[in-house]
């Protein structure tokens, strides 16, 4: 009779279990992605946005912190703050390499321009000279 | 009018009154003060707003300006996702002001493709010009090298033997005695003088272009000027005759003349044909400005 009990305990101690870990929000999934897309362009390598792709990874951590406290708006504040800042690293990733291209190809423009300015180089072949 | 208990009832409702007069002060300034989070937002868009960039990322601005709009409305229910809101607002400025540049980057990036692409084509044709202005040299020195047998015979023939020819790889020189071209002691020409002049002048005229130098040597003097102006003006009536007969103006070339202790002895013509540069079309001018 006890057993019997006991069993009907069970699905009520697995439902509260549920209960304590609410579902990850859709904010996650989003600042997941966008943090990958901003490695992706290289973030990681460019010394203004790394500052903020840490700054995103770290509230990522916040808003996991957050969710396992069952602090869903603040778990959900966090990852957007996250995705944020994973935008602006991605996007000052891009800017630096669309300097970078423009800046290499002034140069090559200049270099080029500087061997247009310069007279042909006099062919290795001799004229013959008569009247 | 002073009653009984009148002092401390008026006393009460004054106090009553600015206590509701305090509250609602302090609740008007509650409801003004803004947090620091959206005026950071606020300054970010404004700044994206100005920047020179703005309209090349419109889109950016516009979504910039959206978050701000959800902060507004957000931080009037002064939450945790009022702050997030905030935050995400002023990031979207930011962002916003960078793909301005990232959009600017990127145009300077294809003017400079472009100025590239025009460059190297430029470069590439210099290069075919140049190479077509040596095949002509060629071709002119080739054509030079072939004639010059022919001139040298026209001009061995041109002489009737009365002068001498003598060549080098730079040019020919034909040496006439000066009494076969001119009278004794005159700059006029010799009878027949003039037919030898007309057949050297054809003999330079069928040949390769050359610059000519005629050189006279007088060492005595004239019956009515020294041997210098003699010198200088049976020089001058060669050139006449020869260019009479067709020789172009432009072939002839003045050569400084020796000074007076340096002339030398003899009394002779020397015609010398020195070859011209073959003359072919600019390189520079031939390329797209």
């Amino acid at each position: 009779m006890r057993l019997r009990k006991l069993w009907a305990f069970i699905p009520m101690i697995g439902l509260a279990a549920c209960a304590s870990t609410p579902p990850r929000p859709a904010e996650f999934a989003v600042a997941r992605e966008k943090i990958d897309a901003a490695e992706a362009a290289f973030a990681r390598e460019d010394q203004r946005a790394v500052s903020y792709l840490d700054l995103a990874s770290q509230e990522i951590g916040h808003a996991r912190a957050a969710l396992s406290q069952n602090d869903v708006v603040a778990a959900r504040a966090w990852a957007k703050q996250a995705s944020a800042d994973a935008d602006v690293a991605r996007s000052l990733a891009l800017e630096n390499q669309a300097q970078r291209e423009a800046q290499e190809g002034w140069k090559e423009v200049d270099r080029l321009q500087d061997e247009l300015s310069r007279p042909i180089p006099p062919t290795s072949r001799s004229l013959p000279s008569s009247p | 009018v002073k009653t009984k208990g009148g002092a401390p009832r008026a006393l009460a409702l004054g106090g009553a009154s600015l206590l509701v007069f305090l509250s609602a002060l302090s609740a008007g300034c509650v409801r003004a003060a803004v947090s620091e989070d959206l005026l950071r937002a606020r300054d970010a868009a404004e700044r994206a707003r100005r920047s020179p960039t703005a309209q090349s990322a419109s889109l950016a601005l516009y979504q910039a300006e959206v978050a701000l709009a959800e902060a507004e409305r957000a931080e009037e229910a002064g939450s945790r996702m009022a702050k997030a809101q905030a935050y995400v607002a002023r990031r979207k400025a930011e962002q916003a002001r960078i793909e301005g540049l990232y959009a600017a980057q990127k145009e300077a990036a294809a003017g400079a493709r472009a100025a590239i692409e025009r460059l190297r084509r430029n470069l590439a044709r210099r290069a075919e010009a140049a190479d077509v202005d040596v095949r002509r040299r060629e071709e002119e020195a080739r054509r030079h090298e072939a004639a010059r047998p022919v001139l040298r015979q026209a001009l061995e023939k041109a002489h009737g033997g009365r002068g001498e020819l003598s060549w080098d790889q730079e040019m020919i020189r034909l040496r006439l005695p000066s009494e076969a071209v001119f009278q004794s002691y005159l700059p006029f020409l010799q009878r027949g003088a003039d037919k030898r002049l007309a057949a050297i002048a054809e003999a330079i005229r069928t040949g390769p272009p050359c610059a000519v130098w005629i050189r006279v040597l007088d060492d005595v003097e004239g019956l009515t000027m020294d041997r210098r102006r003699l010198a200088r003006r049976r020089a001058a009536r060669i050139r006449e005759a020869l260019m009479e007969h067709g020789v172009p103006a432009e072939y002839f070339f003045a050569h400084p003349q020796p000074s007076s202790g340096a002339v030398p002895f003899g009394t002779q013509i020397d015609l010398i044909l020195i070859a011209q540069p073959a003359r072919v079309q600019s390189v520079r001018g031939s390329l797209p400005p």
